[in-house]
């Protein structure tokens, strides 16, 4: 029986598209506005669900883009992370979406809501682009179709990534790829198809191995799916041709994009990740938990989604269709036979990490776990919008009988072996309404009277609707309420999982941390702090990179417009990162992030370096900050191939560095003795080791020698990969301790400790850990030669770079070099850097491996550094070639019709006569 | 072309599925192993040597084509464990009739040798196989029967036991031997049922003892199968038929299998106790993954390699729902599953399956008895596609993957990604195959190929992969390394023993990494490692600090210099020129690229002892030096020669210490669980300048040994490193007063735990000597030797005893001077008699116990078979006779006629059978294009 008969629909048929089109757009904007108000987000108030990725990534990103716009500066680069680094590809990773330049009609204290705004219209527009395929493809215009679209663009992939919106085009862009495929094939538009491809590079370059792979392999399906519906095709022949013709002109037009940005992840730690399938060849996600991922909503079973799950669920109801789309023998065998293979190969991609591997691209996921998990989303809905196309769910009943069956089975077996077995009653008794009405409403179409048929299919679209609104607001609840809470601190240990009782809500509410202010990212904490920041960040007055504490943002340099060091992304360069850990500034150990700790003062004085740990800047801090020179130098000893990282000890790395810029070494290490150890053992190289792991592990040392000389700077520091707590005494002849300085997590951080007080004192260290794996870590403590210091400063004074003038992708500046020999910046090393002396183009080269470096002659030299991002040239090139290529192909593809349209009007034309 | 070409050709034509069952598995095999560079195939680095086959079986391959081209006795080997039952050592390991290809194969390519035997069996099972199933589907010849043939071929138990080429030939013969029992019970025919089993258990009585177990419940089960009509008569004509004759085929074994029985009371492989509680220990979901497509290859432990191909597995539940198989067909299958299931995971039935013992490693060794089961219930359903639905045919494989899923969600089982992705693969196939099956629309000669292909893909990845597997988890043996230096090492040992003035002398070689190693040279040695190794034997060995396993092996690791002369152990070859020689051994100087080592002190195979020496018992519980000493001390030397010294212990970690002394040792209990350190000296006031020292460790884990001799001025330190074994002697060098011996215990593993004891000695040198003086002057002088007699002569100087190093075997005779003389067991390890003052001539000649009783069971039953065939044909003749009279009178019988037609059709030699064949099957045998049937087309049963 056909339900969609056209005399069943016949009352609304002349509206029904457009009321259909316009629903799929609106519903998930008014289920997101309710879900919005029960939150009391924005536009209700103006709080703003941000967290992740979102708050240390994406809003950096997207602020300083606008900023960049406005101001007119160059896209190629940015100084305002990392030290400085190729902007252009980090625009490619995260901010190349149409939808961003949004932003630009919104205010910078604003931007946070202009996300939300975006991220709805994102989901909306998803909607609207699966309900367009539906339409234009299949030929489905029902309440159903609708339905499809909502669960579609409110998925549980919609969601988890809503944190990175970035990802969150493939979405849209997926249906709208299949549909111009699908022209190609029937011979219509081939350049839509083209151009579709090349957004897809353009705006998600991250997804760009994975869909490629999907388009081509869904290629074969929706050719078999044209011929089976009796569609007029050309050659398949010359369907094959222009599919390729066209793909590589789709790929080549986003290599404006995707070229650099491949080419800068050469640089990351992605970018040196290498597969071994043997090792590798495990699956990390059980096909079981899949299906059940797949099969029920988030909200309805699990306690909170992430990025680190793959979200494949987008309905109930779309996994009853694609049941029964597999029972339906409307459809061909080979058809079914090929979609249920592609989601299992899909399935095969995402479970196991060799394939994994290469559909990211040749690394493992970078932000986000299983980005292709859309894939999967999308083939269910696929699929189940062709099983509407053949106008009848079910052919009889035992096919209904069998798909709840099914379900049923699955939902019990789920209960006794699944692992996330605990979730609410509450969820369990939605999710069994749920499969109730949609049953029974797809047992009514089968038997109901055909004017009825419209009541059930919008019975069944409104609980979709509802399903999606569902399931969107329970890991809402659960999910940032979890965070949130974590972030505040207001549940000390919440790793064991965060009940939300009563109290805990009432708790939460009271403090009001589920709402994330817009403020907290854009607190003016201290007017003359931010003003002294941007003023000293001019090079007009060699201003300075800043590290600042307690930052909202990892990537503050960004949000603030501030020449910063800090940088979150793993876009950051693994070298550079690397090199700053080896001399004891940054935090991080895998060189993914910098995340900058104190130094000393060569690496400020080298890096250009100033940290203010204050909310107000102290006088202190501004005299620090104005001391600073340059951050270029001429090296007083020659050779900078020479390997300075011959220690794990970041003091003598800063030697061996001091020693190149200014031929001293300043720092002296302080004799120690081991007084005291629990859980410890020493080797003979002064590496300690904890005796046994997860255990807390005590080390007490002490100075051989009693400090005579007043005010010497000590610094200490503990190289170790787990949490480090060093607490800083003096002991005084009769024994009397007095604490002066006590710090935790300080792994791998530089402690200076310089006290007035040391006269015929002994200095003690005691180091807390714990210990997590059974790596060597080593306690290094120092003084530091004031005269040598002084000696430095004067000698790095003497050779700085003296800048001219910069903007925001050259600098320009002299610099008098006593000898033939080397100039290092601390910036890091990039080949799209071009280095003039003199106006002459000279070779740049990775000084001490990280950092860029060029050698000059004798004299005093004019130096001008010019950057293009990498890649950047050659991808204009190939997208300006494909564009060519795309109009030509236009143009010929036309003048074969026109002759042929002017040869039928002469033929005419000689008839008449 | 020639009538007779003609002929050739068409019964090639007729056997073609039967020649492609053989050459299929063997192709399959073949490439396999070229892909995995085994030698010959690529760079040829490799050998299939693997777990025992390394051990055991290559090397007593080599031990049985040496006798064979010298003419040598099979009832007795000196190059195994200082001289041992071969008779026994052939039956358990070397038996097979195929092992005869050795002879062609020269040491170094034994491992070639073995691995065409593995080719050439799994090509031999799958031939029989397809014999077997032509027979129960009425002849029906074709690509499916090849493939289902193959898999029987290539099943998991084949796959992953492909190196052990012992219990191979049950595998290559049950469907022989099902074959002969379906000639037995249907045509009435004995012959290859009792021949073939025969030769099972000759080839190996122990697999063949698996096959007879079988038989007992699958008799019946094949008699309700094949049986039109059961009634009483033919009930226990069947039965009465099946025990006589195959008490015959185990009476035709008796001259091997019995004998090695007899043998075997002694051995450890009879030992163990019956299981008191009923357990299972196998978890039926977890079992089914086993026959999932290239599943883990269980080798040490885990559950039994099952698998027979999915496609198989997937007809079972099928083979149930088939209405055109017998009900009680169905139900006499099921409950022979049911049987074999409870085999695999009971306890109780495990023991009573592996001859009433608990297998030491290589698990269910029966499995491919499952798998034959299986295959044939698969072939039989295959037979009956056409009778089932489209929905019915698809519904297993939607199982199968439903069950993948939940595998890997909720199993327990070892099956990883490999298998489950591989099976998914195929699953997704063998559904579309189903379908098309189910549909009927393509033709039968499309399904058959498309079939086919699929399960020869799913049998090439299948094979592959576990083979692959096993290559990976056990390694195979690098090719070099294995028989290396042979004609070298032949050449030093005879021209040493020609030299040997007593005219018997032993030898060894290092680094003894293959127990069985003076097997593979063929010389006599004292290493030894078989199931059919006298325990006590073992036991007295252990106790003298021999590296052993305490059931069944020993080897020369552990070996001093006392007991290297007790034993005559004369000459040691290194064939790598760094292995640590017992200090005591001196190098000889040769040009072959070895190292040569002589005990000039070694004695000759016996010698005259103290008679307290037939009173000798050995103190099981005591430390080794200690038993030496009493051991020693019985022969008659009054000193001790190893004496305790004290220990110094500088530094212990992860261990704690229990105190101790040295003449019991010192005693440490592990503390920490991954690594403990003990470090030591000798107290310098307990050993002197030039002192030879040992030391014994008793410990479940085996130390690493660092032994370091410091001297400070002038700076100088010289360090040896052993990786000890477990229980065994370790011979720590001389202590130099100059220098100062600093031995370190290194202790790695994952689970360290109980105790250790640490004993260090110091070899008495002047009491060495007496034990020389005493021993050496009285020396046997061995005139001749063979396999089975040694002569010789002896002066004694006052009555005592003969010690002679050869182990205890009742099957030894010995006569002093023409006059027989009893051999006295010195504690159920060694022979010793009593022999009084003066010149003796000593005669010893071996002759397996009570063999003549065994070959005469076998004679009988020969006897008994053939006259049994003669009466046979007699009635057969007849029975002829009298229907040829009938007919004259009366109208031909029809049942008669096709029974007899049947029969007959059996008979591919006969020509004029074809008549009589209905035109079905004789269109299929023509070899036509149209004969070909489908795939699922319901068999015709006879009733319709």
């Amino acid at each position: 029986m056909n339900v969609f008969r056209k005399d069943n629909l016949i009352s609304w048929k002349e509206t029904r598209t457009k009321i259909c089109l316009l629903a799929s757009f609106l519903l998930p904007v008014v289920v997101l506005l309710l879900v919005a108000y029960k939150f009391k987000l924005y536009p209700f108030t103006s709080n703003c669900l941000i967290t992740e990725s979102m708050q240390e990534t994406y809003l950096p990103v997207v602020t300083e883009l606008r900023r960049k716009l406005f101001a007119r500066e160059s896209l190629f680069y940015t100084w305002n992370v990392g030290g400085g680094a190729n902007f252009w590809a980090w625009i490619g990773a995260y901010a190349m979406s149409p939808f961003t330049l949004i932003y630009l009609l919104f205010p910078v204290s604003r931007i946070a809501q202009a996300t939300e705004i975006i991220f709805v219209l994102k989901a909306a527009t998803a909607s609207l682009c699966l309900f367009l395929m539906l339409w234009k493809k299949e030929n489905v215009v029902s309440p159903i179709s609708v339905g499809l679209s909502t669960a579609y663009g409110l998925s549980a992939y919609v969601l988890t990534y809503s944190q990175q919106p970035w990802i969150l085009d493939t979405v849209i862009l997926l249906p709208l790829l299949i549909l111009t495929l699908h022209q190609l094939i029937l011979g219509k538009r081939n350049w839509a198809f083209a151009i579709t491809c090349a957004l897809v590079g353009i705006t998600c370059c991250q997804a760009g191995i994975y869909m490629l792979f999907f388009v081509v392999a869904i290629f074969p399906l929706l050719y078999l799916q044209a011929r089976f519906d009796g569609k007029e095709l050309p050659k398949l022949s010359e369907i094959i041709k222009y599919f390729f013709i066209y793909l590589c002109i789709g790929v080549a037009l986003s290599a404006i994009v995707w070229v650099p940005y491949i080419r800068a992840l050469g640089q990351t730690v992605p970018g040196h990740q290498t597969l071994d399938i043997f090792e590798d060849l495990k699956a990390d996600i059980k096909t079981w938990d899949f299906i059940e991922r797949a099969a029920f909503s988030p909200s309805l079973i699990f306690p909170s989604d992430s990025v680190q799950d793959p979200s494949v669920y987008c309905g109930i109801f779309t996994i009853i269709l694609a049941i029964l789309y597999g029972l339906s023998s409307k459809i061909r065998f080979t058809e079914k036979l090929y979609s249920y293979c592609a989601i299992v190969v899909i399935y095969g991609t995402i479970a196991f990490r060799p394939t994994r591997f290469i559909m990211n691209g040749f690394h493992y996921s970078i932000e986000g776990e299983f980005p292709q998990t859309i894939l999967i989303s999308f083939l269910l809905v696929f699929i189940a919008g062709r099983l509407l196309s053949r106008g009848i769910l079910i052919e009889n009943r035992n096919q209904l009988w069998f798909a709840a069956g099914l379900l049923a089975t699955f939902m019990t077996l789920r209960a006794a072996i699944s692992d996330t077995a605990s979730y609410a009653s509450f969820a369990v008794y939605m999710a069994i309404a749920l499969l109730i009405i949609y049953f029974a409403s797809t047992y009514k179409l089968h038997t109901s009277k055909s004017n009825e048929t419209p009541f059930w299919m919008a019975v069944i679209a409104l609980a979709m609707v509802v399903e999606s609104g569902l399931s969107f607001y329970g890991p809402i609840k659960e999910k940032y309420w979890h965070q949130v809470a974590q972030r505040n601190m207001l549940f000390a240990d919440t790793s064991e999982g965060f009940e939300l009782t009563p109290e805990t809500i009432e708790e939460v509410k009271n403090n009001r941390v589920y709402q994330i202010d817009n403020s907290v990212l854009y607190k003016e904490s201290d007017p003359s702090k931010t003003e002294l920041l941007r003023s000293k960040s001019t090079f007009g007055q060699n201003g300075s990179f800043m590290l600042v504490e307690d930052q909202t943002s990892d990537n503050y340099g960004l949000l603030y417009g501030i020449p910063s060091l800090s940088s979150d992304s793993y876009l950051t360069p693994k070298r550079y990162s690397e090199v700053l850990r080896m001399l004891g500034i940054n935090k991080n150990t895998d060189g993914t992030k910098i995340i900058p700790r104190s130094g000393t003062r060569i690496t400020d004085l080298f890096l250009n370096l100033w940290t203010s740990k204050a909310e107000n800047i102290t006088a202190a801090e501004k005299e620090l900050a104005e001391s600073l020179y340059s951050n270029g130098y001429f090296l007083t000893t020659p050779n900078v191939f020479e390997d300075i990282f011959v220690s794990d000890d970041p003091f003598v790395v800063q030697n061996n560095l001091a020693y190149q810029l200014a031929s001293v070494k300043p720092f002296t290490k302080m004799r120690m003795e081991t007084i005291d150890t629990d859980n410890i053992s020493q080797s003979d190289d002064g590496s300690f080791r904890a005796v046994e792991k997860d255990k807390r592990a005590v080390i007490e040392l002490e100075s051989e020698d009693f400090l005579s000389s007043i005010n010497i700077p000590i610094y200490i520091c503990c190289t170790s990969s787990c949490a480090v707590g060093i607490d800083v005494e003096l002991e005084d002849i009769e024994g009397n301790v007095k604490v002066i300085d006590r710090k935790s997590n300080v792994s791998g951080a530089i402690i200076n400790v310089t006290n007035g007080e040391t006269i015929n004192r002994r200095l003690r260290v005691v180091v807390n850990i714990s210990m997590t794996d059974d790596k060597d870590f080593k306690v290094s403590v120092v003084t530091a030669d004031r005269e040598k210091l002084s000696w430095m400063e004067e000698m790095m004074k003497n050779n700085a770079f003296s800048i001219t003038s910069h903007k925001s992708d050259s600098m320009e500046g002299t610099i008098n070099a006593t000898s033939s020999g080397e100039v290092v910046w601390g910036i890091p090393f990039d080949s799209g850097w071009s280095v003039s002396v003199d106006g002459k183009r000279t070779y740049t080269f990775a000084a001490y491996k990280a950092f860029l470096g060029i050698h000059i002659p004798t004299g005093t030299h004019e130096i001008k550094l010019t950057y293009t991002t990498p890649g950047f040239v050659l991808g204009a090139c190939v997208s300006t070639g494909a564009l060519l290529m795309m109009s030509f192909l236009a143009v010929m593809s036309k003048l074969p019709k026109k002759k042929k349209e002017e040869e039928t009007k002469e033929e005419k034309e000689d008839e008449k006569a | 072309m020639r009538p007779s070409n003609k002929r050739f050709m068409r019964k090639l034509s007729e056997r073609q599925f039967h020649i492609y069952s053989f050459f299929i598995p063997v192709f399959i095999m073949t490439a396999i192993f070229a892909i995995l560079q085994v030698h010959p195939f690529g760079s040829g680095e490799n050998m299939i040597l693997t777990v025992d086959c390394y051990h055991q079986y290559a090397p007593f391959l080599m031990e049985l084509r040496n006798k064979i081209l010298h003419g040598d006795s099979l009832f007795f080997s000196w190059n195994v464990g200082m001289g041992t039952n071969f008779w026994a050592v052939f039956a358990n390991y070397s038996a097979s009739p195929l092992n005869l290809l050795a002879v062609f194969f020269p040491a170094k390519y034994i491992g070639d040798c073995v691995a065409l035997l593995a080719i050439i069996r799994c090509g031999l099972t799958g031939l029989f196989m397809s014999f077997l199933l032509t027979k129960l589907d009425k002849n029906r010849k074709d690509l499916l029967l090849t493939a289902f043939s193959s898999f029987y071929a290539l099943c998991g138990w084949t796959i992953s036991y492909f190196w052990n080429i012992m219990w191979h030939d049950a595998v290559v013969l049950l469907p022989l031997i099902v074959l002969g029992l379906i000639k037995l019970m249907k045509e009435k025919k004995p012959l290859l049922y009792c021949l073939s089993l025969a030769i099972c258990l000759i080839s190996n009585f122990y697999s063949g003892y698996f096959v007879c177990l079988f038989l007992i419940f699958y008799a019946p089960i094949l008699y309700v199968s094949i049986t039109e009509k059961i009634t009483l008569k033919n009930f226990w004509s069947a039965v009465w038929r099946f025990g006589a004759y195959s008490l015959i085929a185990g009476g035709l074994s008796a001259f091997l299998t019995l004998s090695t029985y007899i043998t075997l009371q002694k051995s450890s492989a009879t030992g163990g106790t019956f299981p008191k509680q009923f357990s299972v220990t196998n978890d039926l979901f977890d079992f089914i993954s086993r026959f999932l497509v290239a599943p883990n290859p269980n080798i040490r432990d885990g559950m039994a390699n099952v698998y027979s191909g999915i496609f198989v597995a997937m007809l079972i539940p099928l083979f149930f729902l088939c209405k055109k198989i017998r009900l009680r067909e169905r139900i006499a299958y099921g409950v022979g599953l049911a049987i074999m299931y409870v085999s695999l995971s009971s306890r109780m039935m495990t023991y009573i399956w592996h001859g009433f013992h608990f297998p030491n490693q290589i698990p269910y060794r029966q499995a491919f008895l499952i798998s034959f089961m299986i295959v044939i219930m698969g072939y039989k359903t295959l037979r009956n596609l056409g009778t089932f639905t489209k929905k019915e045919l698809i519904a297993p494989c939607l199982c199968m993957i439903a069950y993948l899923i939940l595998y890997e969600k909720v199993g327990e089982g070892q099956e990883g990604y490999l298998a489950i992705c591989i099976s998914f693969v195929f699953l997704i196939l063998y559904t579309a195959i189903m379908r098309v099956i189910g549909e009927r629309k393509k033709s039968a000669m499309f399904q058959q190929i498309l079939l086919f292909c699929v399960l020869c893909a799913e049998l090439v990845a299948s094979t592959f992969a576990t083979v692959s597997l096993v290559a990976a988890h056990e390694s195979f043996t690098g090719w070099d390394f294995y028989g290396s230096h042979y004609d070298d090492i032949q050449t030093l040992k005879d021209e040493s023993e020609l030299k040997n003035e007593y005219g018997f002398e032993r030898s060894e070689i290092y680094p003894a990494y293959i127990c069985n190693e003076p097997a593979l040279y063929n010389m006599k040695g004292i290493s030894i490692f078989t199931s059919t190794a006298r325990e006590s034997f073992v036991k007295f060995i252990k106790n003298l600090g021999f590296h052993n396993n305490g059931i069944n092996s020993m080897r020369n690791f552990g070996m001093t210099q006392v007991t290297g002369t007790l034993f005559g152990v004369r000459n040691m070859f290194d064939l790598y020129a760094s292995s640590p020689i017992p200090n005591g051994f001196e190098e000889v100087e040769n040009d072959l690229g070895i190292r040569h080592f002589v005990n000039k002190d070694s004695l000759s195979l016996g010698y005259m002892v103290d008679e307290a020496i037939l009173e000798y018992t050995m103190n099981q519980t005591s430390v080794p030096f200690l038993s030496i000493n009493a051991f020693v001390k019985s022969m008659g030397i009054e000193k001790d020669i190893y004496e305790p010294i004290e220990l110094n212990f500088d530094m212990t970690e992860g261990v704690k210490e229990g105190g101790g002394v040295p003449r019991t040792g010192y005693k440490y209990s592990f503390e920490n669980k991954s690594a403990a350190t003990i470090v030591f000296t000798p107290d310098t006031e307990a050993v002197n300048d030039g002192d030879h020292l040992y030391l014994y460790l008793v410990s479940a884990d085996a130390a690493k040994v660092t032994i370091s001799d410091q001297q400070t001025v002038p700076f100088e330190t010289k360090e040896t490193k052993i990786n000890a074994k477990t229980y065994q002697i370790v011979d720590l060098g001389y202590y130099e007063e100059s220098f100062s011996k600093v031995i370190t215990l290194d202790f790695n593993d994952d689970d360290l735990n109980g105790n250790l004891w640490v004993q260090c000695v110091r070899q008495e040198e002047s009491a060495y000597q007496e034990m020389l003086e005493k021993l050496s002057d009285e020396q046997l002088f061995v005139n001749s030797y063979d396999s089975t007699h040694v002569e010789g002569t002896i002066t004694a100087k006052e009555d005592g005893a003969l010690f002679l190093t050869i182990p205890y075997d009742e099957s030894w005779v010995a006569t002093v001077d023409g006059v027989e003389a009893e051999i006295l067991p010195v504690d159920d390890a060694f022979m010793a008699i009593r022999v009084s003052a003066g010149q003796h001539s000593i005669k010893l000649e071996y002759f397996p116990a009570k063999f003549g009783m065994c070959v005469k069971i076998s004679v009988a039953s020969l006897i008994v078979l053939i006259v049994f065939t003669i009466i046979r044909r007699i009635m057969e003749s007849l029975a002829i006779k009298k229907r040829l009279e009938e007919s004259e009178d009366s109208e031909f019988d029809v049942d008669e006629e096709e029974e007899n037609s049947e029969s007959v059709e059996d008979n591919a030699n006969e020509p004029n059978s074809e008549v009589e064949k209905d035109p079905q099957e004789q269109s299929t045998e023509e070899g036509s294009e149209s004969e070909t049937e489908e795939a699922g087309k319901p068999e015709e049963a006879e009733e319709s």
